[in-house]
């Protein structure tokens, strides 16, 4: 199976999802970054990655944000 | 937070399972699905989300009677199964997220359709799961349970969830019917309205898609022999010549969240 060209072919993330995502810890509102694939938690301090249209709304498999 | 053996466990097993369970015919069974997308009563523009969808047999089921049908997992072959069958179905209005369901990243009332299927005797907390079921449900929204029940009987009770934590090392326990019931008054939901099916297959059959440890499925095959003489795991069991068939009864459990005013 050729995953990479049916990632390509695909919106990132459905616009229906993302209406209804919170952050699982906070429960907080999250930021869509297309450019970098993330949703992004600011109270939580964490980037949770899409990978091939599947939001990983793990902690652990989540970006610490720096600053 | 997850207890993370369990969570390995979790994902061994059902990274394992992800084929053979999405595609066993007692699991697929058309008249069970029409069951319980029949005791969830969907309406054109309602939301749904399968909590622990699996192989996406569930959201798949329902697509075709909702606006929109969301499954969220820990497993990312289940995952990866659950698209697949998606686009086998011919169904489009679906999404998926992989999540731990004790922690649901969805914000409150955001469906109007929370079902689980077969996932509730795999959770640590049952009740943890069930609140965020709630949360995540619409007031006047229906939130439906399925799953496999325990005899009344503690200890036959007791026998039976040995025998599938033997077959599957991710099993925490089948909750009894009581129980199960139960989840819906602790989190302020009306008594269930209750349907009943039985999985129904030959032990070999199961044992054949399942991932016990080494020297187990002989363990698990004499317990459900055992229990054709002696009813020692409380459920139907019966042999028929070499043949031990048997059936797991379970329960649709499902409830509408009452509007809070």
């Amino acid at each position: 199976m050729d995953d990479t060209g049916e990632a390509k072919r695909q919106p990132p993330i459905d616009p229906r999802l993302l209406e209804v995502l919170v952050c699982p810890l906070t429960k907080g509102p999250l930021e869509y970054d297309r450019e970098a694939s993330e949703l992004i938690s600011r109270k939580a301090g964490l980037a949770y990655p899409v990978r091939d249209g599947i939001p990983i709304m793990l902690p652990e498999e989540a970006r610490k944000l720096e600053d | 937070m997850s207890d993370i053996s369990h969570q390995d466990r979790i994902l061994d097993q059902f990274s394992r399972q992800a084929m053979p369970f999405s595609t066993a015919a007692p699991i697929t069974d058309a008249n069970a699905l029409r069951m319980i997308v029949e005791a969830a009563a969907p309406k054109p523009s309602d939301r749904l989300l399968d909590v622990a969808c699996g192989g996406g047999i569930v959201v798949s089921a329902f697509a075709p009677y909702v606006e929109h049908a969301t499954g969220i997992d820990m497993t990312p072959a289940m995952l990866d199964r659950a698209r697949q069958h998606a686009t086998e179905s011919g169904v489009a209005n679906v999404t998926w997220d992989r999540g731990d369901v004790t922690a649901l990243p969805y914000a409150d009332d955001a469906f109007d359709i929370v079902v689980t299927r077969f996932s509730m005797h795999h959770f640590l907390e049952p009740l943890g799961v069930m609140r965020e079921m709630v949360r995540v449900c619409a007031p006047g929204g229906r939130v439906i349970v399925i799953d496999m029940h325990a005899s009344d009987d503690p200890a036959k009770a007791a026998e039976w969830n040995r025998a599938e934590k033997l077959r599957d090392p991710s099993h925490v326990r089948c909750l009894m019917l009581g129980e199960l019931k139960a989840l819906f008054h602790s989190t302020g939901l009306p008594a269930p309205r209750a349907s009943f099916y039985e999985l129904r297959d030959e032990i070999r059959n199961l044992l054949a898609r399942s991932f016990p440890n080494p020297g187990d499925d002989v363990k698990i095959i004499e317990m459900y022999a055992a229990s054709a003489e002696d009813d020692r795991l409380g459920i139907p069991v019966r042999r028929v010549n070499e043949r031990i068939e048997y059936a797991f009864p379970i329960a649709i459990l499902a409830a509408e969240r009452v509007s809070s005013t």
